[in-house]
C-alpha cells in the first residue's frame, strides 16, 4: 500500500483534525504568526561604532549582489570551468558573510566556518579542475596508457 | 581608543568589500574563462585580506588573531593553486578564448601542457 492510497484512510480516520488541533492549541495566536512577529529583534549586534556598523550593513548588501553575481555566472556559465569558478566565488562570498557576521555579533560563535568552508571550497576546485583535465585529454590526446607502454 | 579600531576596522572592511565586489563583477563582465579567473582570484586574496584584518581589529584577542593568521596562510597557498589548476584544465579541455586576447602562447609552439 502505497502512501498516496493510505491517504484517503488517513484523511477519514481523523489523524489530520488531532494533529491541527495539537497545533491550535501550540499556537494560540494561529500558525504561521510566528514567522513574521514583530517583537522578535533578532540577534543583538555587539559593541561598535556607528560607521562600522554601516559599513556592516552596507556589506550584507553587497556580499548579497556579488552572490547574485556569481549565481548569474553559475547558470550561464558556457563552459564547466565557468561554472566550477563561480561556485567557488560562491564559497568565497559565504566566507565574507560569516567574517561580516562576526563583526557584527561581536563574538567567535561562526569563525570557524571560516576555515572549514575555505578548505571546502579549495577541494571542490581541485577535485572538478582533475575532472575538467581527464575530460578534455580524452578529447585531444591518445590516452596516457599508450605513451606509457610504448 | 576602541572607536579608533573601528574606524581602522572600517576601513579595512571597506577594502575588502570593493575587492569582493569587483570580483564578482567581472566574473559576469569579463569576456572569457581564463579573464574570470583572473578576476575571481583578486576577489580571493586582496578581498580576504581586508576582512579578516578587519575583523583582527574589531575583536582584537589572540583567538580571532591566530584563526584569521590560519585561513589568511592557507588562502595565499589554496587560491593560487586553485586557479593554476583550473586554468590548466580549462586550456587542456580547449575552452573557447576571448578573439582579442593578446595571445595563444600554447597553441603551436611545441609547448606540451602535463
Amino acid at each position: 500500500m502505497t502512501l498516496l492510497e493510505c491517504l484517503p484512510a488517513l484523511t477519514q480516520s481523523g489523524v489530520f483534525d488531532h494533529v491541527f488541533s495539537l497545533l491550535a492549541a501550540a499556537d494560540p495566536a494561529g500558525a504561521g504568526d510566528a514567522l513574521h512577529a514583530a517583537d522578535d529583534p533578532g540577534p543583538e549586534p555587539g559593541e561598535m561604532i556607528a560607521l562600522l556598523r554601516w559599513t556592516v550593513t552596507l556589506g550584507f548588501f553587497t556580499l548579497s549582489v556579488g552572490i547574485l553575481l556569481c549565481l548569474v555566472r553559475l547558470w550561464r556559465g558556457p563552459s564547466l570551468a565557468d561554472r566550477v569558478l563561480a561556485s567557488d566565488t560562491l564559497a568565497l562570498h559565504v566566507v565574507a558573510l560569516v567574517v561580516l557576521l562576526t563583526i557584527y555579533l561581536g563574538d567567535l560563535t561562526f569563525f570557524d566556518a571560516v576555515l572549514g568552508v575555505s578548505i571546502i571550497g579549495f577541494a571542490g576546485t581541485v577535485g572538478f579542475a582533475q575532472y575538467i583535465g581527464a575530460q578534455g585529454r580524452e578529447d585531444n590526446e591518445p590516452p596516457a596508457a599508450a605513451e606509457v607502454s610504448s | 581608543m576602541s572607536a579608533l579600531f573601528d574606524v581602522i576596522a572600517a576601513l579595512f572592511l571597506l577594502g575588502g568589500l570593493f575587492f569582493m565586489f569587483v570580483g564578482a563583477l567581472g566574473i559576469v563582465r569579463l569576456p572569457d574563462t581564463f579573464l574570470r579567473l583572473h578576476a575571481a582570484s583578486k576577489c580571493a586574496t586582496l578581498g580576504l585580506i581586508g576582512l579578516l584584518l578587519a575583523v583582527v581589529v574589531h575583536i582584537g584577542t589572540g583567538d580571532v588573531a591566530a584563526k584569521s593568521l590560519a585561513t589568511l596562510v592557507f588562502a595565499f597557498v589554496a587560491v593560487p593553486i586553485g586557479s593554476h589548476l583550473l586554468a590548466k584544465a580549462a586550456l587542456k579541455a580547449g575552452t573557447h578564448q576571448w578573439n582579442q586576447a593578446a595571445g595563444d602562447e600554447h597553441h603551436d609552439d611545441g609547448m606540451h601542457l602535463r
